[in-house]
């Protein structure tokens, strides 16, 4: 993570290095659509600035940007070049000096950067649509991906999932230097730039591919690993593991269980093959709001893995109504960068997946889902569509057999039975209550409310949330960083007011949240009623304090959530 | 409108989350304004209601409302909401007094009054 940071921050540097040369200058450009000349305005030179910071290598641009009075975009394009010779400097890389050497490939790159350049006005032309745009011409490898970014000084190991750029968003967003898409330019950089397709609609740069492409198995694997999964320091994954722990209060066991399935997951999945069964396949239940999706969010969001998430109610079996279930490994493929090797790491997560339990409607179809499901999980290889569009028609292999998959379940009715069954055996109340979480759900219990016993037969890893109790919930408030409380300070403080809160107020919150019987989720709804109560005094009021105390809380709560209480 | 499901992030994660997605579809909202506007709502969890998304178009007003004009290029996507959905009257209500304030009637009401 340090060395993507590294790396984000010397772009930035350069970029504003950049702009601040260019900012109160002239600059003009004949790469409009009418060949009119066209003087660029200060958020085309803030584009402008992005896009040579990634792209220079020549430090003569910098002195050139100082010392000329009169900058015409055609003359700065020619400083934009892949230096080729400092790309032979690079060790154990012969194919790539020897592509180089084609003179075509390099004439092919600056064509390619002008025709962006040209679509798009330099607006929006940052470093991500360049990479994008070159994806299109089977660039998209990960090797060619770290190269050229190396090449560009933006060091990051897992570039395809863009982490450098949400940091540098943050970092934008931070310093209020911001270049929002509309939606419309967001669909537009999408798809392959008009000015790589010729009129016969056939891809111009594809008789270049072959020069380009090398086979997925020579593939490093470590390039593919998120940073700290290889070599003896896994220091850093315990610092995620720490970070995120703080986070998810109440769920610590479920947490580092899930954490480091997934961690052995990504492991095996360096070797070429794993034994049957040593994958983990992990069913996950708990209670509405317990966290479930957030938990397996965030640990593959932190660890930089491809993630894909579906509700399984959305899929049918091939043939009947609904979408089919190979859907997602092409959702998954895109998330990867387009990059297959990477997808087949990732992780897909199966939500809701009690509702395919067969009951009395839609038998046959739950059944057909299921033995869909089943080849899905044991690791098959599938034949996946992931062209975008017309022009671009490509279907490639999909090997499941590492992947991880996360299937989640709410088994609200069972798990009511299995703590019920609790209850009647004698426990005190206050045992009860501290008991209720220690219920584990087995393959039997899955298989007794109508999954097929084959199908549960592929999970081998049973991990469950539990509810939150009282404590849990003021802990919630007061420790974690998902607090709601943070964000209503953060909004009372941006309007120039305090907030202060009495001990008791945070009692008084949990306790309304308990009774709503959602979870950490209903934490946010008793903050969310606090915060509409409180809006016009803090908008408009003259008091310099908000004050919360119990009394207030119990107040704002008692008519919106005593219609619902916990039954 | 992009609404992503934030149920996982820190408060200060889904602020600047929300912010972007907020500047991404209006890009004439300040990243002031859209930082408040985001410290305005709750976490948008795995299904959006329509709830989600007048409240967020509500706030975006709300913390726009020294300017009328951008309140209302904000509103004709509130209206449209609320034609193409069936929704209790508080958001009904509000969009009448909404449109009073645009015609100089009143402040921009408060939604706690509805």
């Amino acid at each position: 993570m340090k060395h993507d940071y590294e790396g984000c921050i010397n772009y930035i540097q350069r970029v504003m290095d950049i702009y601040v040369a260019i900012k109160d200058k002239e600059i003009k450009s004949t790469y409009t659509s009418q060949k009119i000349p066209y003087t660029l305005n200060n958020q085309n030179k803030i584009a402008m600035a992005f896009f040579l910071g990634g792209f220079f290598t020549n430090s003569k641009i910098k002195d050139y940007l100082y010392e000329a009075d009169d900058i015409n975009l055609n003359r700065l394009m020619s400083f934009v070049h892949l230096g080729q010779d400092e790309l032979k400097k690079l060790p154990n890389d012969g194919d790539y000096n020897l592509i180089y050497e084609q003179s075509n490939i390099k004439n092919m790159f600056r064509e390619i950067m002008i025709n962006i350049s040209y679509n798009y006005r330099a607006l929006h032309v940052c470093p991500e649509l360049l990479f994008f745009s070159l994806s299109f011409t089977n660039f998209s490898e990960a090797n060619f991906y770290n190269l050229l970014a190396q090449k560009c000084g933006l060091k990051c190991s897992t570039f395809s999932n863009h982490s450098i750029f949400r940091k540098l968003e943050d970092y934008l967003l931070k310093n209020k230097f911001v270049i929002p898409l509309s939606k419309q330019e967001k669909e537009k950089i999408k798809g392959i730039p008009e000015m790589l397709i010729n009129n016969n609609g056939v891809n111009k740069y594809q008789k270049y591919d072959k020069y380009l492409k090398k086979p997925e198995e020579d593939l490093p694997n470590p390039e593919l690993l998120p940073v700290g999964f290889l070599g003896k320091d896994k220091s850093h994954l315990w610092q995620i593991l720490d970070d995120i722990l703080k986070k998810f209060i109440g769920q610590e066991e479920t947490v580092e269980n899930l954490f480091y399935n997934i961690v052995n997951n990504q492991q095996l999945s360096t070797l070429s093959e794993i034994a049957d069964g040593e994958r983990s396949i992990i069913f996950l239940d708990g209670p509405t709001g317990t966290g479930k999706t957030a938990i397996t969010r965030e640990i593959t969001q932190k660890l930089n893995i491809p993630f894909t998430s579906t509700s399984i109610v959305n899929y049918s079996s091939t043939g009947y109504v609904g979408g089919d279930i190979t859907d997602t490994l092409v959702d998954l493929y895109h998330k990867a960068g387009d990059n297959v090797s990477l997808a087949q790491r990732g992780i897909i997560v199966l939500d809701e997946l009690d509702k395919l339990a067969t009951g009395s409607d839609g038998l046959e179809m739950k059944k057909a889902v299921q033995q869909q499901l089943l080849d899905f999980l044991g690791g098959g290889k599938y034949i996946i569509d992931v062209g975008e569009n017309l022009f671009d028609k490509k279907k490639i292999e999909f090997d499941t057999s590492k992947l991880t998959f996360v299937c989640l379940g709410a088994l609200s009715n069972l798990r009511e039975e299995k703590q019920e069954s609790k209850r009647s055996l004698g426990f005190s109340t206050e045992v009860e209550e501290k008991d209720k979480a220690n219920y584990s759900i087995t393959p039997d219990d899955l298989i007794g409310i109508g999954l097929e016993r084959e199908l549960v037969g592929r999970f081998n890893t049973y991990l469950h949330t539990n509810d939150y109790s009282k404590e849990d919930l003021v802990r919630i408030l007061k420790e974690s960083s998902i607090s709601p409380l943070i964000g209503l300070e953060k909004w009372i403080n941006m309007n120039g007011k305090t907030l202060e809160i009495d001990e008791d107020a945070y009692d008084a919150i949990a306790e309304h949240a308990y009774n709503l019987n959602t979870g950490a989720r209903s934490l946010q709804t008793v903050v969310n009623n606090i915060r509409t109560y409180y809006m016009k005094e803090v908008l408009r009021g003259n008091s310099p304090i908000v004050h919360l105390d119990k009394d207030t809380i119990n107040r704002i709560n008692e008519n919106s959530i005593n219609r619902r209480v916990r039954g | 409108m992009i609404y992503e499901y934030n149920g996982n992030l820190e408060e200060n994660e889904r602020i600047n989350q929300v912010t972007n997605e907020i500047t991404s579809k209006y890009s004439f909202i300040s990243i002031d304004n859209a930082i408040k506007a985001s410290t305005l709502e709750g976490k948008i969890d795995k299904e959006v209601t329509l709830t989600d998304k007048l409240n967020r178009l509500y706030n975006i007003m709300l913390v726009s409302s020294n300017n009328r004009d951008i309140v209302m290029l904000i509103f004709k996507d509130y209206l449209d909401l609320l034609k193409n959905n069936n929704i209790d009257n508080k958001y009904y209500y509000l969009s009448q007094s909404i449109n009073e304030y645009l015609y100089n009637y009143s402040d921009f009401p408060i939604i706690s009054e509805f």
